[in-house]
């Protein structure tokens, strides 16, 4: 496959592009689908090709085919050639790449308990585990939907280009992802979809608690479904956990801190950016609090790579430190147009789609605090740990959560449980009431959509718990 | 040409034997070529061209009532052989599907359709640039200051194969576009997709999004609570997106439904409003003349006047339920093809007079659902929200969500426009034809 992706930088440039890259690129995946402890059936997926990008006189082009030989390749290394030169005399302002010191590397992630050490059937016990925990946590509701599809895959990747890159990388992931339905008569239902993830082995499943997380969880929710209180209507303190700031910060900081979309290269898919470039570095936005990292060399995250798509070195990204934005996420093409380096945040999906920027672990860093002490002095507020409808506009400032897993907080102790709490702020009304962090941090994993073809890749989001001050909370519809 | 119809043929008579030689019972064998080209236009002019020659295999097996499924970007048999002998040596191990339903007998009323093809689009593809220049210009012509979108168009083969002996090729064309303008503090979005080119349609698309982007350039803020709403047919065809899959017999089945606690028969929506699956509307981008289980697709109710009519299903979906496949596999989960929506009596004017206190909301993205069962949900209203007072259009809103349940909204519909929309982009994933929508009392937030 080396040989093949040599071959299409080659002839790439023979055809006279004056960049080219060639990704072989490679996922298998298996996965079990169960509905609770009956199985669906198994699966298994694999995806395996190679995507050709050009540059010519200022136009770029991506082709890619699932055909692996020379024919092949030389057919989709023409057509991207061919789909460049024809458009470029539409592109006004031509496209550069910045200047990079570019990787020659070969990793991998070695695992401690290998796919291949158990059969695929062997994680069925496991799973209806699972089910028997939550079903036995219940004490008054009715488990009425238990839906887990788990999934265990290796992805490899050579990449090369004309620049120099050689990159080869090899990382398993692991995924489990559980929809569960609770419900009580005259009280309706609440729903929760629980999932893990990791670039990691089959001791994940060891490492992690899930059976326990799942039962808290579900007894959590059993409660709040029951007995849940609407929130205070007044201003309140509000304190968020690890999974809801974590999705904050990649929501409201990852994604608007893409340069791509800060440049509006995405303009009419998931949008622009309420950060333009000239706040680089300048503009104050949040509190001493608000330091947001997106690092994608975490061993063990589901984001987890050390070069990316591009044959940039990977390292952490400081996007606000003390309420400053700091630093764009970049790829080459967007770096040269800011005039800065690449921060190596290209990823790509498979071998079907194009190198664009991307977030991989991002987290807002966690305070000095114990979680006691953030709760400590709160007369009346709300932890809301954890939630289930959110969304957020595309220049990616005004969010809204609905929290799942609630709790009144009375004389700076966690009380009775609260349903569904409606969070809406700004990201900057976020940024700049943080009132403290506790030591904290928890990693939540996620797949991020975007791009069109949409590719969705995956990553771990996170924080610490976080304190606001004096916002008022919403109550989401019931009928 | 580059899609030849006779290989998939014999690569999915392959299959199918390589799947009896490892002992299974049963397998359907679904093989689709693609070639597709795509013009992302970005700040006015092409930011990158795609273009994919992709061969997709995807297989389905049974053994003792166990189920498995495989998928290749490949069409390396030896590859997909190994994979087919290593399922059958994993599918002992498991316990029986709880979904299992023999694969049907060939359905003789299921043929390929034959007016799902556009050879302009073939010909197209070779040089779209034409087509982008003009979606571009169009919409800068207009007034507006900067264009982003999508120029995507292809050809695909798809061929189904069973071990019951039902054995079809169906080839198609398809041609999407959406385009974004900006102008002011507004913008205006409009996407469109078909089977066939109509340049009519993609030059409408463009003056769609530089018309809202202009009337939403100078913007306002408005407070929460509850509006009397139109919803563009880009909007409802989002939203349908979601409340569609609630109509398959699978989230029935495992209760991820809003349907959950109702039943055919009963009423769940204003009495103007009926929703068909039709995927024999060969125009429109998911028109097919047979399922993944090789059944005959059918025009499907799912909604008639308001009263819910019928879910989707596939033979096991069916077999759970006994009742009978619709045309809608999916090997596991059935799907819709078309989500047509039946047009109602008034212009897209007279709506607006109809309207004459309240917004109309033309684009939205980032639907989520705090609960599928209760249809609780929201979602963000983007580009134009036009504001409306006596009858006409005032000024533009800053953005807001729609922030309610599937119930109130169903119920709440008070009349459709005459003209339908066929509408496709980035949040519609199955095409939808839809008019524009006048909803009462609907829950705006932000």
């Amino acid at each position: 496959m080396e040989e093949l992706a040599l071959y299409a930088v080659e002839y790439a440039r023979n055809l006279g592009a004056s960049y080219a890259e060639a990704r072989y690129h490679r996922r298998e995946l298996r996965s079990i689908s169960m509905r609770g402890d009956r199985i669906i059936g198994i699966g298994t997926r694999i995806s395996e090709g190679i995507g050709v990008r050009v540059l010519y006189e200022g136009s770029m082009a991506f082709a890619a085919t699932g055909r692996l030989d020379r024919e092949g390749v030389r057919s989709v290394v023409e057509r991207a050639v061919s789909g460049a030169r024809t458009f470029s005399s539409l592109v006004k302002s031509k496209i550069t790449l910045s200047r990079e010191k570019i990787g020659r590397a070969s990793y991998e992630v070695k695992v401690l308990k290998p796919f291949e050490s158990l059969a695929l059937g062997d994680r069925v016990p496991y799973l209806k585990d699972l089910y028997i925990a939550a079903q036995n946590s219940l004490r008054e509701a009715k488990l009425s939907t238990f839906i887990a599809n788990y999934s265990e895959e290796i992805e490899e990747k050579i990449v090369v280009n004309s620049d120099g890159a050689y990159i080869r990388s090899r990382i398993p992931k692991i995924e489990g992802f559980i929809n569960i339905v609770i419900s009580y008569p005259g009280k309706g239902s609440m729903s929760k979809w629980y999932e893990i993830a990791a670039s990691k082995g089959l001791e994940l499943l060891e490492e992690e608690r899930v059976s326990n997380n799942i039962s808290n969880m579900v007894r959590n929710i059993e409660e709040a479904l029951i007995r849940g209180i609407s929130p205070p209507r007044e201003k309140i303190d509000v304190v968020l956990g690890p999974e809801l700031v974590g999705l904050m910060m990649h929501e409201g900081v990852g994604h608007p801190l893409e340069a791509d979309r800060v440049l509006g290269r995405e303009a009419a898919q998931a949008g622009e950016s309420y950060v333009k470039p000239e706040m680089v570095g300048k503009a104050r936005l949040g509190n001493r609090y608000a330091n947001v990292i997106d690092d994608p060399t975490i061993p063990g995250s589901s984001g987890f790579y050390l070069y990316d798509d591009e044959g940039v070195p990977a390292r952490p990204k400081t996007l606000y430190r003390e309420g400053v934005v700091t630093e764009l996420l970049h790829n080459r093409e967007t770096a040269a147009l800011m005039m800065v380096n690449s921060n190596g945040s290209s990823r790509s999906m498979d071998y079907a789609s194009e190198p664009i920027v991307r977030m991989s672990n991002t987290y807002l860093a966690p305070g000095d605090m114990e979680f006691e002490e953030l709760i400590e002095d709160i007369e009346l507020g709300v932890y809301i740990k954890n939630n289930m409808e959110w969304n957020i506009d595309d220049t990616r400032w005004q969010h809204r959560y609905i929290g799942l897993e609630a709790f009144l907080i009375e004389k700076g102790e966690l009380g009775r449980p609260v349903r569904n709490p409606v969070l809406e702020i700004t990201t900057g009304d976020f940024l700049s009431s943080i009132a403290g962090a506790d030591k904290t941090l928890e990693f939540f994993p996620g797949t991020c959509g975007k791009g069109e073809p949409s590719q969705g890749v995956p990553v771990w989001m996170g924080g610490p718990n976080v304190r606001i001050s004096k916002i008022y909370l919403g109550v989401a519809p019931i009928e | 040409m580059w899609l030849l119809l006779s290989d998939p043929i014999y690569i999915g008579e392959k299959i199918l034997k390589a799947a009896e030689a490892s002992g299974f019972q049963e397998c359907a064998v679904l093989l689709t070529t693609t070639d597709r080209s795509m013009v992302k236009i970005v700040n006015s002019q092409p930011g990158i061209v795609q273009s994919w020659r992709t061969y997709s295999t995807s297989i389905y097996v049974a053994r003792g009532e166990r189920i498995a499924q495989a998928s290749f970007d490949t069409w390396s048999l030896d590859q997909i052989s190994r994979k087919i002998s290593e399922l059958s040596g994993n599918i002992d191990q498991l316990e029986r599907s709880m979904l299992y339903a023999p694969l049907p007998d060939p359905d003789p009323r299921a043929r390929p359709l034959s007016k799902a093809f556009d050879d302009k689009i073939e010909k197209l593809m070779e040089d779209p640039r034409d087509i982008a220049e003009m979606m571009i210009n169009r919409a800068i012509e207009e007034g507006v200051e900067r264009v982003a979108g999508i120029l995507d168009l292809g050809i695909n083969v798809k061929c189904l194969a069973t071990s019951k002996g039902f054995n079809a090729c169906e080839k198609r064309s398809f041609i999407d576009a959406h385009l974004r303008s900006f102008k002011g503090e507004g913008s205006g979005h409009w996407g469109y997709g078909s089977r066939y080119y109509d340049p009519k349609e993609l030059e409408e698309a463009a003056l769609k999004s530089a018309e809202y982007a202009k009337l939403s350039a100078s913007q306002r803020s408005i407070e929460p609570g509850k509006y009397d709403v139109i919803l563009s047919p880009m909007v409802f065809g989002e939203l349908l997106d979601s409340i569609v899959r609630g109509f398959t017999g699978f989230s029935y089945l495992v209760g991820t439904t809003f349907l959950a606690n109702r039943k055919p028969g009963d009423r769940i929506a204003s009495e103007v409003l009926t929703i068909k699956d039709s995927p024999h509307r060969e125009d429109m981008m998911g028109s097919t003349g047979f399922d993944d289980e090789g059944v005959s697709t059918r025009e499907v109710a799912l909604v008639e006047k308001g009263v819910f009519r019928s879910l989707l299903h596939n033979s096991k979906t069916a077999r759970a339920m006994g009742t009978e496949s619709t045309g809608n596999a999916g090997w596991i989960m059935p799907r819709p093809w078309n989500i047509c929506v039946e047009q109602g009596d008034r212009g897209d004017e007279e709506l607006i007079r109809d309207l004459r206190r309240g917004l109309i909301a033309t684009n939205n993205w980032y639907t989520r659902y705090h609960n599928f069962v209760e249809g609780i949900f929201s979602t963000v209203l983007r580009d134009a929200i036009l504001i409306v007072d006596n009858g006409e259009i005032v000024g533009a809103s800053r953005r807001m969500r729609i922030a309610d349940t599937v119930n109130n909204l169903l119920t709440n519909i008070e009349a459709l426009g005459k003209r339908l929309y066929k509408v496709k982009w980035w949040e519609i994933t199955t095409p939808v034809e839809s008019p524009y929508i006048l909803v009462r009392e609907v829950r705006i937030s932000r």
